[in-house]
């Protein structure tokens, strides 16, 4: 039983390590790692696995508003989408059939996989710092002041940045919130690419300001399993602990390895996990036996 | 728009200020009580309960698991430090955005703060058969 604990508290260092490394929480491999190595039930590892991404990102945002980089007004604004959302995540991630959210999880892993590796040889040539500054703020984005400046050390001078299409950004970070409460993952790569992509925010405060809000969004469906009873505090402590104490080790390592081999690697575990659960899903709903590796 | 920006850059900094405080102590604070529980947990010998329970069922069932240094109170407390570290971040952002006179982002913050009220009904109205 000692031994347990160990191996939880170890595999939850991988994954805080390996999310760290390709910028996520660690919850697609927690969630996986608990159903499949120690056959806890998916609401149990969900309810884990949320709870340790509140952990993570604890950690993460608060060097990243120390080092000035989190827009805070951005963060608070969004948080509305990504809060409401996380609520109707929980609440049909609760109600839902352990089944349904296996191979949930399964297929929203093979994505994430497929768009990790289709990125894989993308260098980070997105900050060009003119073509930030030259977006004006339109309706609401000037209502609530949402630009920014940060000071980015790789290319040594200050980023000015405007927020543009902020309701669209909203609508698609409210997804994230949806996948943090109904499958207990924090949804950063949803929120930085709606904050990159859509609204025209700089890489850097875009991660930054989705680590600040990962918090708070996996605060509002973790409440809701706390209070549900879904939260197993055993499980829990050790899987905290160890995906804090696995993302600091992960994020002082990441900028000396090289991205392409860290995607290759993040893309066949993906893929195996992924499929692990969509056969653990078929055969808790369907009954139907596909060969497992495990 | 009045603000002006360089009063806009000051304002910012004394709120990441506040939120950066409010981490760290919500994070050392889960961090210490993890490990009391799970070195009483070690040292006592306790198993991993397969299911989720509840584990009190009145404040006085807390507190006297609590002095009894049994390993679940610590594990519940550290994990309840956890999740009020954010909504905690939330609330006190409130009245720095209003000392600031930015009452704009007030109404974004409590907002926010409603819902995660929300989810604590949500939380109660339901309850999760896990197993």
């Amino acid at each position: 039983m000692l031994t347990e604990f160990l191996f939880l508290f170890l595999v939850a260092i991988f994954a805080g390590f390996f999310g760290a490394l390709v910028g996520i929480g660690g919850g697609v491999i927690i969630v996986p790692a608990l159903t499949l190595l120690f056959h806890l039930p998916i609401h149990m590892a969900i309810a884990a696995s949320i709870v340790s991404v509140i952990a993570t990102s604890i950690a993460g945002a608060r060097s990243y508003v120390d080092q000035q980089i989190t827009n805070v007004r951005l963060g608070m604004f969004l948080e509305i989408s990504t809060t409401g959302g996380a609520l109707i995540g929980a609440l049909i991630g609760v109600l839902m059939h352990g089944y349904v959210l296996s191979l949930i999880f399964g297929a929203l892993i093979f994505y994430m996989a497929i768009m990790s590796y289709r990125s894989r040889n993308k260098e980070e040539k997105m900050i060009d710092s003119g073509a930030y500054d030259a977006g004006h703020l339109d309706g609401v984005a000037k209502a609530l002041l949402l630009e920014g400046t940060y000071h980015d050390e790789a290319v040594q001078r200050d980023v000015n940045y405007h927020a543009t299409k902020p309701i669209a950004g909203s609508v698609v970070s409210s997804l994230a919130g949806v996948g943090s409460g109904l499958l207990g993952i924090g949804g950063g790569v949803i929120k930085v690419a709606a904050m990159n992509t859509m609204m025209s925010i700089p890489m850097k405060a875009s991660v930054a300001t989705s680590k600040f809000m990962i918090g708070v969004t996996a605060a509002t469906s973790a409440v809701v399993y706390f209070i549900a009873g879904g939260i197993n505090v055993y499980v829990v402590a050790p899987v905290a602990l160890g995906t804090m104490l696995g993302a600091t080790g992960g994020s002082l390592v990441m900028n000396k390895l090289h991205s392409k081999v860290i995607k290759t690697i993040f893309f066949f575990l993906m893929i195996y996990l992924g499929y692990e659960m969509i056969a653990k899903g078929l055969s808790m709903g369907y009954n139907i036996k596909i060969p497992g590796l495990m | 728009m009045a603000i002006d920006e360089k009063q806009l850059k000051a304002e910012t900094q004394d709120i990441n200020k506040i939120v950066s405080i409010i981490l760290a102590t919500g994070m050392y604070a889960t961090i210490f009580f993890y490990l009391i529980g799970l070195i009483l947990v070690f040292v006592r010998g306790t198993h991993i309960p397969k299911l989720s329970q509840q584990y009190f069922h009145s404040f006085g069932g807390f507190f006297t698991s609590l002095f009894g240094l049994h390993a679940r109170a610590f594990l519940y407390l550290g994990t309840i430090f956890l999740i009020l570290t954010p909504v905690s971040r939330v609330i006190i952002s409130i009245f720095a955005f209003k000392k600031e006179k930015d009452y704009k982002y007030v109404g974004v913050t409590t907002v926010v703060f409603l819902i995660i009220l929300i989810s604590v009904l949500i939380g109660s109205i339901f309850k999760i058969n896990v197993g």
